[in-house]
């Protein structure tokens, strides 16, 4: 029926949801179970044997029971594990609230500075940490000048948890931040009239509501640190972690029998902390997004916004003095453990600059297409989580959170061994690192997005349906757009922290696509560390305007994107 | 529970964004009675809710004063105000149980455990809410969670109580029940109490005293029927109930009680005269134009005889209620004419004539 | 959605690299420094302009997990640079190939089958930060690590995670026993990278180290404060070496770079660009290490090295988690 109005789109079937479906299944079957099933399966082959039925065994998992370095490894795992988490929220909650709730200028520029310790590759702060509070470090010889007090050692425990606490805060900053300002504004204020004082709102209304964001955000800290390697291989000092053990067992034995046992571990870990999570979660079902456009009123008194400016740039100036000093690093011409360097240069700039631009041009190109394809399974499978279409809902959850939770270099060598030789041999292309990347990074997008599904009313699908629009057509004009917000943030994340990924690149990349995260990891190796703090300082600048860019490209504040 | 007197004098808001500064209230002054049942009433963005949050003090005023029983309010921070306040998204704690969420204001004042208990369990018996006390928000209706949101601000006995369309988010036969709730609660209670609404039948239904705003100014207050019979401005005329706006001219320029000339040419003296201000005023082109505004109650309609000839162009039926919409050439405008008789012999299409009765016109002039 | 699908498989086309065709390449796993690679693939692509080095960098222990990994179908050439024992471990991994250079070489830098040949000699002394102890003051012997006045002033690296460290290890338990090395492993800090061995004493983290020769020279001529000493005891020939991944994609062109590696004019680079010894007979060492004559030397036992390792390591493992 012609009708002025126009005619419907033709009603053949509609295949998009099939093959999405079906798409989704294999990658996820093919790329996220497979190499890392097989990985984890290694767990329980004696070492040596083929994977059969025969020589299945229990051993690997025994040493945990007998040998000192493992119970010693598991035990400093889980307690700076739990401190560096404790912290990061120590440091963290006041910024998110001061940002959130206090009158105070230049909130975005705040918010965008907290991504930069997330940018920096990781290995590269950690020597910062060394050149700042080491037996002769720039911080301990003006400490020492200053008031004759000696810092102690930065080596072990107290290094690692302040170098892993200041390097992961900005995910309980950003998440906390986003959920005290999209709160319902009337409830604090309902909470005034009632009589309380600001004091009493913080802790008795504004804290418990931002309990289950500040714990989700603390179950991510507390998986990036005990799954952090960099760290603790430089600033350990003796003190062995899980990561560094599992590398142990890899480039020392080749066992990997043994490290992909060690990885389980890390795993139960994490479930154990997600199990926490959950059980904590159980009573609180309520959604606090408000049905009112109106901000809530931040305090303007001046102590509180001294405080809050003093908390947070001091915050701030903490978190990017790693990248600070590799920046004056890479400008140092002679530095012989004096407090400053003794002469300056821009030598090294020089000579790293001709290398620059391919290493540059790979990783963009890998860590987007990586990004991307994160952001259409993740988005995808979010939406089938969300809309609880799924029965094995579970299971999908499973599979994506898996890869999350395990050190990079498991990835890596679970890539490595699944696909160079038999059916499907990926080796040596561009596609085995982006599908490595994508599979250590789809949770991010898959778990905010989720969330923000799950707030879009479902009848507004419906509405679109009745209009007349297949189920693509509305999945692309009216869902994509009300979640664009959140997986733009997921995306950033995403994007600049693969930037910097080591750990699994380095056992598969080719000569061809070397990225900026190697040629750094080349120059450190080869001592060459004033060049590689040269490319360290680039790569941070430009990524931290890609992010900016990429949020105002959103038409948003920085501090908006976390809502 | 006692009734606070207060008094509001030249409160005025502004909101500077850039260079522009807009102001949200404009030199707003008036009175409220202690016991009072005291309405804003206005259009979205007139200001009453800016006006409602500055009185409750989670705004700070640009200027003016606002004092309660003689003494200064803007001093004291709203934490101790010691005012009720019900939100238009009722607010309710959504961590805390029912009965925690009505305990909150009682917590804070160093009572009793008993004593806490005591008064939550009668606010909840009043408003109806005991079995809920163990629930959680969530688990309750819309209408039920307003009335805990009454509750949680009644329970520890304010000198006030302010309301920001609390009904807005309400079904309309809830709305209606509801209101009457409050009102029969504040007669009981005999608390000073601020609404703001948008609803003009809403706002008449249940106040005292309503004040009408319009873009920031206070454009006119007093009873409902004071308001209604007797609107100051074309905007409050217009605003509250129905009005029909005739065009006319003066039969002598400047001399508004000499009478005017209806545009057939029929002579009118309304008996009530009012000067418009300024800004409605710009609206009449001519030295002598003026409008006359008759409520449709107040206007009959006879097949043979009358002031204005019309064509009835549409009759409806409402309940207890009938309305014919005429067209005539008095007015660019059609007409309503309400009465609760029908009119024989006057149906769609048919011819007739509109009585005006001149007691019950109004004569607005520049 | 049909214009949006071919920018989709466009842009996925980019990722599916297919190598050049027109030229032939040769995959190098380089454990060595990038200044003395970038010199000798430059050198080697002037000398063969038909064939295209194609680098892959890494620490010796990522480089050998990727041969280990991608055993059933190798991906490398050639490996440069890692410790010999790492070649003598898995001597399965690499294909016997007798170079044009062999005669230069004594026998001690020929592997077995000569499956490897020798990069750099490097030898093993302590690293002494002379502001914080002054020389004549530190450790003279491997044995006077085990002096309880050197109790936690002298770094070493983890023989698990450092060829060089594993290295040092095997030179103690060749002239001495498990008795006196357990004595070190409770007497020294041990830490996760070899480099650090090196670099916090130039920082003045820590007075002593343990490392090779080279990063001892590097740090002085930068300017750091510190100098060698070399055990009187004895210090072990010790070679890293280079050699030919069995199963390689490109055979002719690995006979060719191992070659080249090998060759006099390469070894003179690693002399000058690295300030390493040059494990060839007729390369003199750089300005400011001593010649070998005026050391103690003893062979380094590679078999021993290679073969014991699993046993070495876990006992050092034990030893290690009781401290």
């Amino acid at each position: 029926m012609n009708v002025a109005s126009g005619t419907l789109p033709s009603s053949g079937r509609d295949w998009g949801p099939l093959a999405l479906g079906i798409g989704v299944a294999v990658i996820a079957a093919l790329f996220l179970l497979y190499p890392l099933a097989n990985a984890l399966l290694l767990a329980f082959v004696k070492n040596g044997s083929e994977p059969a039925v025969s020589s299945l065994t229990l051993a690997n998992f025994a040493r945990f029971f007998t040998a000192t370095s493992y119970q010693r490894a598991l035990w400093n795992s889980i307690w700076t594990g739990v401190a560096a988490t404790l912290a990061a929220a120590a440091i963290a909650l006041p910024m998110a609230y001061a940002v959130a709730r206090i009158a105070m200028p230049l909130r975005g520029l705040i918010s965008a500075m907290t991504v930069v310790p997330l940018i920096s590759p990781p290995f590269i702060g950690a020597y910062a940490w060394i050149i700042l509070l080491g037996r002769n470090g720039t911080i301990t010889q003006w400490l020492h000048g200053l008031t004759g007090w000696t810092l102690p050692p930065i080596y072990g425990p107290p290094g690692v948890i302040l170098a892993l606490s200041l390097s992961y805060f900005p995910y309980v900053f950003l998440i906390v931040q986003g959920a005290f300002a999209a709160a319902d504004p009337h409830i604090e204020e309902a909470a005034r009239m009632a009589g309380a004082s600001r004091a009493r709102i913080l802790w008795t209304i504004t804290l418990p509501l931002a309990l289950p964001a500040l714990a989700a955000s603390m179950l991510i800290v507390f998986i990036k640190a005990i799954g952090d390697f960099g760290v603790p291989s430089i600033l350990g000092g003796e003190m062995q972690v899980l990561p560094t053990l599992i590398y142990y067992q890899i480039h020392g034995f080749f066992n990997l029998n043994a490290a992909s046992a060690i990885a389980a571990v890390n795993v139960l870990l994490t479930l154990a902390a997600m199990g926490a999570l959950a059980w904590l979660n159980r009573t609180r079902s309520f959604v606090t997004v408000g049905s009112t456009s109106r901000a809530a009123v931040r305090a303007t008194g001046a102590g509180a916004r001294i405080f809050g400016n003093v908390w947070c740039w001091g915050v701030i100036a903490a978190a990017i003095l790693p990248q600070m000093v590799i920046a004056l690093a890479s400008f140092a011409d002679k530095w012989p453990g004096t407090m400053l360097p003794l002469s300056y240069t821009l030598a090294h700039y020089e000579r790293v600059w001709s290398q620059l631009t391919g290493p540059i041009v790979n990783s963009l190109i890998l860590a987007g297409a990586a990004t991307a394809l994160c952001v259409v399974f993740g988005t995808i499978t979010a939406y089938a989580s969300a809309r609880d279409r799924l029965r094995v809902r579970w299971a999908l959850d499973a599979t994506i959170m898996l890869p999350f939770v395990l050190p990079g270099l498991v990835v890596g060598v679970a890539y490595l061994t699944a696909f160079n030789s038999g059916p499907l041999v990926l080796t040596g292309t561009a596609i085995i690192i982006v599908l490595a990347y994508f599979t250590r990074r789809v949770a991010f997008i898959f778990r905010s997005a989720a969330t923000t599904i799950a707030q879009i009313d479902p009848r507004l699908e419906d509405a679109s349906t009745i209009c007349g629009a297949s189920w693509s057509a509305t999945m692309r004009r009216v869902l994509v757009p009300l979640a664009a917000p959140a997986i733009l943030a997921g995306a950033i994340l995403v994007f600049s922290t693969l930037i910097s990924e080591i750990s699994a690149t380095v056992l598969l990349y080719s000569a061809r696509w070397k990225t900026i995260s190697i040629s750094i990891y080349e120059l450190v190796l080869g001592d060459l560390l004033a060049e590689a703090s040269a490319i360290g300082t680039i790569t941070t600048v430009m990524t931290l305007l890609l992010v900016l860019a990429a949020s105002r490209l959103a038409g948003r504040n920085m501090a908006d994107l976390y809502r | 529970m006692s009734g606070a007197a207060l008094s509001v004098r030249n409160l005025t808001k502004e909101f500077t964004t850039g260079d522009v500064t807009v102001k949200a209230v404009d030199d707003v002054s008036f009175d409220v009675a202690g016991g009072e049942f005291f309405t804003m009433l206005g259009p979205s963005g007139c200001g009453k809710t800016t006006t409602l949050r500055m009185i409750a003090g989670l705004e700070r005023a640009t200027s003016g004063a606002i004092m309660q029983d003689g003494r200064d309010f803007m001093a004291t921070p709203p934490q101790r105000r010691n005012i009720g306040m019900v939100f238009q998204s009722y607010a309710l704690f959504p961590h805390l149980t029912i009965f925690e969420n009505v305990a909150y204001g009682l917590r804070l004042r160093g009572l009793g455990t008993s004593e806490i208990e005591r008064n939550v369990a009668r606010i909840l018996a009043l408003l109806q809410l005991e079995p809920y006390a163990n629930r959680h928000p969530s688990a309750l209706s819309g209408g039920q969670q307003q009335r805990v949101s009454i509750a949680r601000a009644l329970v520890y006995e304010p000198t006030m109580l302010l309301l920001d369309e609390p009904l807005a988010n309400l079904d309309a036969k809830l709305r209606v029940l509801m209101r009457e709730e409050i009102r029969a609660l504040q007669r009981r209670l005999g608390i000073t109490t601020l609404y703001v609404t948008h609803d003009q039948e809403e706002a008449t239904a249940v106040s005292d005293r309503v004040a009408v705003f319009n873009r920031g100014r206070l454009v006119q207050h007093g009873t409902p029927s004071e308001i209604y019979g007797a609107p100051q401005s074309l905007f409050v005329a217009d605003f509250i109930g129905r009005a029909n706006f005739l065009p006319v001219r003066l039969a002598i320029p400047g001399n508004p009680t000499g009478g005017a000339m209806l545009g057939n040419g029929a002579a009118l003296q309304p008996r009530r005269c009012v000067r418009l201000d300024a800004s409605e005023a710009e609206h009449l082109e001519r030295a002598d134009d003026a409008i006359v505004m008759v409520r449709p109650e107040h206007l009959s309609l006879d097949a043979r005889a009358g002031d204005i000839a019309c064509r009835v162009n549409r009759v409806q039926l409402l309940g207890g209620l009938i309305r014919y919409t005429v067209h005539s050439d008095a007015s660019p405008d059609p007409v309503t004419v309400e009465t609760t008789r029908p009119l024989t012999g006057i149906g769609e299409g048919a011819e007739s004539f509109l009585r005006v009765h001149p007691d019950d016109a109004v004569l607005y002039h520049r | 959605m049909r214009n949006w699908l071919s920018a989709v498989l466009a842009a996925g086309s980019l990722l599916v690299a297919v190598p050049a065709a027109a030229q032939s390449s040769v995959v190098v796993y380089s454990a060595v420094s990038p200044k003395v690679m970038q010199a000798f693939v430059d050198q080697f692509q002037k000398d063969n302009p038909g064939i295209k080095v194609e680098l892959i960098s890494g620490g010796s222990g990522e480089l050998l997990t990727r041969l280990q990994a991608e055993k059933a179908k190798p991906r490398a050439d050639v490996l440069v640079g890692p410790d010999a024992d790492n070649f003598d471990a898995y001597l399965d991994l690499f294909e016997g190939y007798k170079s044009k250079e062999d005669a230069a070489f004594p026998r001690s830098a020929v592997g077995p089958d000569n499956k490897y040949y020798g990069f750099s000699t490097n030898f093993q002394a302590f690293i002494v930060n002379t502001k914080m102890m002054p020389l004549d003051k530190a450790p003279q012997s491997w044995n006077d690590l085990t002096k309880p006045e050197y109790k936690g002033k002298v770094v070493m690296a983890n023989p698990a995670q450092s060829g060089s460290a594993y290295s040092q290890m095997v030179q103690i338990l060749q002239l001495y026993n498990w008795d006196v090395m357990n004595k070190v492993i409770a007497n020294v800090t041990f830490v996760t990278s070899s480099r650090l061995a090196y670099q916090n004493i130039a920082k003045g983290e820590q007075p002593v180290g343990v490392t090779s020769e080279f990063n001892i020279l590097a740090s002085k001529l930068d300017g750091n404060p510190v100098d060698f000493v070399y055990p009187k005891d004895g210090t072990a020939l010790i070679n890293d070496a280079s050699g030919i991944v069995k199963g390689g994609p490109n055979p002719d062109n690995a006979k060719k770079f191992l070659d080249f590696v090998s060759s006099k004019p390469a070894h003179m680079m690693i002399v000058e660009i690295d300030k390493r010894r040059s494990a060839r007979s007729d390369v003199p060492p750089p300005a400011g290490l001593p010649p070998a004559s005026a050391l103690k030397t003893f062979p380094y036992d590679n078999k021993a090295a290679a073969t014991q390792r699993k046993a070495y390591l876990e006992a050092f493992d034990k030893a290690f988690s009781s401290k």
